[in-house]
Order: C-alpha cells, then structure tokens, then sequence
C-alpha cells in the first residue's frame, strides 16, 4: 500500500519534472512568471469585486464597518439575512422588478433578433442600391454615445404616448439591439456557403423556405449568441429604464437596485443581495453562451 | 430505378426511346456589370444527351450552366426546357436538379435528410418518399450511410450523396459543375464512369460542366467546346479532337499539346523545310501547320500502313517512359516538338529524323482559323 503510494508519488514528481522541462523549452522561466504574475494581476481585479459583492450580500453591516477590515469573513458572521429582507419587503417589489426585466429582455431580444435576421440576410445576400450605406450605417449607431439619443428618443416616446410604458422601453432596447443582431448574423450569414442556399433553390424550395429551412438551422449558433447577448443588453440597461420608467411597478433591476438605497437603512447589504440575484442569470447566460461562440467561430469546418 | 415520368404533357422522344427535353440556348448573354461573361451563344441540347461544357476558368461555361439552373439571370436571349420558355422562371420553379463542385450537402442533416429534402416539395406520401430514398441509396450504394452526416463521410462518398440528392425527383434535367473535380485520380475515373452509366440508365438530358479535357471526351455524347465567353465547337469528342475548328480548340484538347510549326514562304522553320519536297500538302495561305504528338514518328521505328512524310532533322532532348508509351521532346531552332510512341529510338542529343501522319496534318490560317 505504502510502496504504492511512493511508486506513484515518485511518478508524478517525475512527470511534473519532465513537463517543466518541457515547457521550459518553449519559453524561458522569467516570460512564464511574468504571463502568470499579469494573468493574476488581472484576474484580481476583475474577479475581487465579484467576490466583494458576494461577501457584502452574505454578512452584517457591521462587519463591513469593523475597525480592522478582514477580507475573509469567519463562518459565523455569514447568513442569509439581507436575502430574507429583500425578497420579504413590503415596500420594494423586487421580484416584480426581476420579472419585469425578464419580460422586457425577452421580449425585446425576440423582436430585435426576428427583425435582424431578415435584415442581415438581406445585407449578406441580397443586391440592392443602398445596401453598403445601411450595412455600415449600422456601425456608425455605435459610435453615440447611447446618452446622446436620450432626448430625441424620449421625444419620440413622448409623441407616441410610451412614456413610463414597458412597450415604450421595449421598442427602446429593440433599437438598440437591432444594430447589434445585424452585425453578428451578417457575418455569420456570410460564412454560410452560397452554393448550400442555391442547392436548396435547385430542390425546390423558393427564397423564404431556404432561409427557414437551411440558412436559419446552419445558423443556430450565431442566432442563439445574438439573442442571449441581446437579452443582456437589455437586462443590464440603466439608462433608458431610468428616463422612461416612473412607477415602481414598472422598475427593472438595474434601477430597482439604486431605488433600494432609499428603502433600506442597512443599505449595502441589501444592494448587494440583490446584485447577485441579478448577476446569477447573467452568468448562467455567459457560461451557455460560451459554448455556442466556440461553435460559432470554429464554424466552415466542413471540409 | 423506373423512370417514373411526371412531365408527360410535353416530353418528347429520345433518340434510344427514353423521354428526355430539350434545353435551347438561343442568342443569350451574360454580362456583369462591365465584363461580358457569355457572348451571344445559341445551342440546343438533345433530349437525353449527356452535354459536356469545356473550356479553361473563366470561359464562361459555369455561368451559362448557372443560367439553365436560374442561378444566374439572362442578360439577353431566351432559354427554354422542353416547349417551355424559362428564362425568366425562379430556379425552384424550373424542375432542374443539380450537382454542385462544392457537393453543398446540408450539413445540418443526416444524409437520409439530405435525399428527402428535394422530396419534400412533390406531392407524395411518406411511403413512396422512403422507397426511394432506399432505391436511390441502393443505387448508389449508400444504403449504409443514411443516418450518417455529411462532415462523417469521405469526399467520394459525399459526391454519391449529391448526386443521389439530384435523381431522386427525377427532374427534367440534370446540371453538373465539375462533379468530379474534388476526388483524387483514381476515384475520379471509376465515378465518372458509373455517372456516365448512370445517365445512360436514366436517360435524362444532362449538361456537364468540366475544365478536364479527358473527362470530357470520355464521358460525352457532344462537347461544346468554350473560350472567353464564346462556342468554339460543338461536336462528338472525337470530332472536336480530329477535326478541331480552330486553333484554340487544338491545342486546348490533346496532352502533350498539338505542335504548332510556323509556315513562312511554303516551308517550315523560316523555310528551311520546303513542305512540297517532304511531302506536306496544305492550302497556300497556312501560317501554321499543327501535329499531334501520336500523329508523328521518330525514323527507324517500324511504321505502320499509314502514309507519312519525309524526314525533317530534329534534335532529341529528353525521352520519357509512360509505362504504356513514350514521350520524347525534340528541338529544332529553338522550338519544341513532341511526340507520343509506342516505340522511339535515340540518345539525347542526338539528330533524328521525324516523319508526319499526312493524312493527320492541319492547316492553319494567320488568324488561327482551320482551313
């Protein structure tokens, strides 16, 4: 049993040795120690606040505001309490406001992707005077900054009586997400060989069919990226839902959590409670998503 | 597979009794933008020939396919299926199928998914679906893949799916761009041949699209012959090959390539080789007489019944064995000249005398045109 052990011990020792050596040809000790010291550096930075928000959901207020700061909290300080408070309020309606966000991305990234398909088609395939204006026209939307629009669009919203109307923030994150959805199912409908379509016009399938039947299905990953990425963009919009949407029932999370510091008076808690309960979907997205942009890009591998 | 005929309202009769239609060109054009890619064409494909279309990239041969497809639309003239004027019908409308060089398998299907989709738009119930597929799986024996993907399967296998994919609504017609152009050697001979019976078998007019001069000539009933957008020359493989129009057409067809010997003053090389002693009987205004490499032989070889001229003084550069047959490369004032024997005799750097196949010589004029 002993020997055991030792033999596979001496193994891995031996292994690990060997791959060091190894790798040590590829590239020389300080170049490894200085991509792993920048690789932490920035993994500190982007992964510590997440961990902060995390901490500052689960411990009391006044373990944040203790005399010598910890960054690891004892077990018994954590609890769910700022959980209860928030989902128990009677006078924050946060899970109205999760649902509300729920339904006005899913809604608005359904919209914006069927209309983007159609439109990217049109730029990957079709010929018509001013198709080159409109296919970097879309580009150019991202070049305002989005405060820019605020005006005109409430303006709009105004005329058209979607003031403080989840329509109104709808057909807002739809405008928004349009451009987007154009630019990635453009490239990726372009990557789609032409002659897959013409084969399927040559088996009697007229246009429409064809892009239903053959240049959609090719496309899943792309399309599924696009939604999801327009859900996000939805769902973490603060700017628009700020301006447009006044009663609390109407609320979505990213401006339902900055109301919550006037609700509660143990506030950071409460507001980072709340965060992660927003954060969690997104994540769930993102570690989906990741899949179908692998497939996404190492798409035209059939030969 | 029976020919279940759907388009009995117009077909008409097949030179072997099968029903096939016929495909009219007439007068049509293609250009884009700027660049005129077919040049007024006009040619009629039999009912239930196999059509070959060959020509070097760019000649234009693809696009007119693309034109009997609908892929591509007529810049001017007409071209009709049967008593049916298309030109101006949308491709899916056309009840043509075709071949692609890139095969275009849908590769979100499985190769049973593949076969059924041209199904899918004819009115026929699932059972008849599923017995064709069989049928045309088996006779194309592929039975054993149908639940494969296309990305699983080999480049030959994926030629036998597409074109199973194009017979099973056994279409008016078939199209196919360069079929064969993405198997290697030996692969690409054996499928040609089993295309050819193929399209014997079902009798369907085809038109065949290729750059490869001996898939052409081995697998056509007629082959037009194609340049810059224009028809060079229509005839059997053996017509173009013998009796080519042009010189374009002569040396286009032939590996090695037919030697050209410029005529200046009645003789060859700047008149060194008077043609009327050696014996070369050509109209007075060639400027160049052309040889094939079989039609020429080195002297001292035995000779067969056929007539030959006399001897004109080569030098022997290299020879060549092709297992078959030999290849030797002669020069004379810096000119190469090629032949093809069964039998040659000589060491490099030898002089050699060359006889020419009388009967096989062609004349040609100062603007290329045969005469």
């Amino acid at each position: 049993m002993l020997e055991n052990i030792i033999t596979m011990a001496t193994q891995a020792v031996n292994d690990l040795s060997h791959r060091l050596r190894r790798r040590s040809i590829e590239a020389p000790l300080w170049e490894r120690l200085a991509f792993y010291l920048t690789l932490a550096v920035v993994g500190f930075v982007s992964v510590f606040p997440f961990y902060w928000m995390g901490v500052t959901s689960l411990v009391d207020e006044t373990w944040l505001y203790q005399t010598t700061p910890q960054a690891i909290p004892a077990l018994a300080d954590l609890s769910l309490e700022n959980y209860w408070t928030l989902f128990g309020s009677e006078t924050v309606p946060f899970v109205q406001y999760f649902l509300n966000s729920l339904f006005i991305g899913t809604v608005s990234a359904a919209l914006g992707l069927s209309f983007a398909i159609f439109g990217a088609y049109s730029f990957a395939r079709l010929e018509y005077p001013g198709r080159w204006i409109f296919s970097r026209g879309v580009l150019v939307n991202y070049m305002f900054a989005g405060i820019l629009l605020v005006i005109p669009i409430f303006q709009i919203l105004v005329t058209l009586d979607l003031v403080n109307n989840r329509l109104g923030i709808i057909v807002t994150h739809f405008i928004f997400v349009i451009p987007l959805g154009l630019y990635l199912l453009g490239n990726y409908f372009r990557s789609v060989p032409r002659e897959i379509e013409e084969a399927g016009l040559m088996d009697g399938y007229s246009r429409l069919e064809v892009i239903a039947r053959i240049t959609i299905p090719m496309s899943k990953p792309a399309i599924v990226a696009t939604y999801m990425y327009a859900f996000l963009l939805s769902w973490n919009e603060y700017l628009y839902a700020s301006v447009i949407l006044r009663d609390q029932g109407l609320y979505t999370l990213p401006i339902g959590i900055e109301q919550l510091q006037y609700a509660f008076q143990n506030v950071w808690g409460d507001v980072m409670a709340a965060s992660v309960v927003t954060t969690i979907p997104v994540l769930f997205i993102f570690l989906y998503l990741q899949r179908y942009l692998v497939e996404g890009l190492s798409f035209g591998n059939m030969d | 597979m029976a020919q279940l005929d759907t388009h009995t309202d117009d077909s008409e009769p097949n030179i072997d009794g099968s029903s096939g239609y016929r495909i009219s060109l007439e007068s049509v054009s293609k250009h884009f933008d700027d660049t005129v890619a077919v040049n007024d064409i006009s040619l009629e494909v039999q009912p239930g020939e196999l059509l070959v279309f060959l020509g070097p990239s760019g000649c234009g041969k693809t696009t007119t396919l693309r034109m009997i497809a609908g892929l591509e639309t007529v810049t001017e003239g007409t071209i009709s299926i049967g008593t049916e004027d298309v030109t101006q019908t949308l491709p899916q409308d056309r009840d043509v199928s075709m071949v692609f060089q890139s095969y275009a398998l849908y590769p979100h299907k499985t190769v049973r998914g593949n076969l059924a989709f041209p199904l899918g738009k004819m009115d026929i119930d699932d059972e008849t679906k599923e017995q064709k597929i069989e049928e045309v799986a088996e006779m194309l024996e592929i039975t054993d893949l149908l639940e494969k993907n296309p990305n699983q399967l080999s480049g030959g296998q994926r030629q036998r799916v597409a074109v199973g994919r194009t017979i099973i609504r056994e279409p008016r017609v078939f199209l196919l761009d360069e079929p064969l152009s993405n198997l290697d050697a030996k692969l690409r001979v054996q499928t040609r041949a089993q295309l050819h019976s193929l399209q014997r078998r079902l009798g369907t007019t085809t038109v065949y699209v290729t750059h490869d001069q001996e898939e052409a000539l081995s697998i056509a009933d007629r082959v037009v012959i194609m340049n810059e957008g224009e028809i060079k020359q229509v005839g059997t493989p053996e017509e173009v090959y013998t009796n080519p129009n042009d010189e374009f057409v002569a040396t286009f067809l032939g590996d090695p390539a037919i030697n050209l010997i410029d005529v200046s003053d009645g003789g060859l090389f700047d008149g060194e080789v008077p043609m009327e002693e050696i014996g070369i009987d050509v109209p007075t205004e060639t400027a160049r007489i052309g040889v094939r490499p079989e039609d020429a032989i080195i002297d001292g070889v035995s000779t067969s019944e056929k007539k030959f001229t006399d001897p004109v003084t080569f030098e022997l550069d290299v020879i060549e064995p092709l297992g078959h047959t030999y290849e030797a490369t002669l020069e004379r004032a810096g000119r190469l000249f090629s032949i093809q024997s069964e039998d040659v005799t000589g060491e490099p750097g030898e002089s050699v005398q060359v006889r020419f196949d009388t009967d096989q010589i062609l004349a040609f004029d100062a603007t290329g045109r045969r005469i």
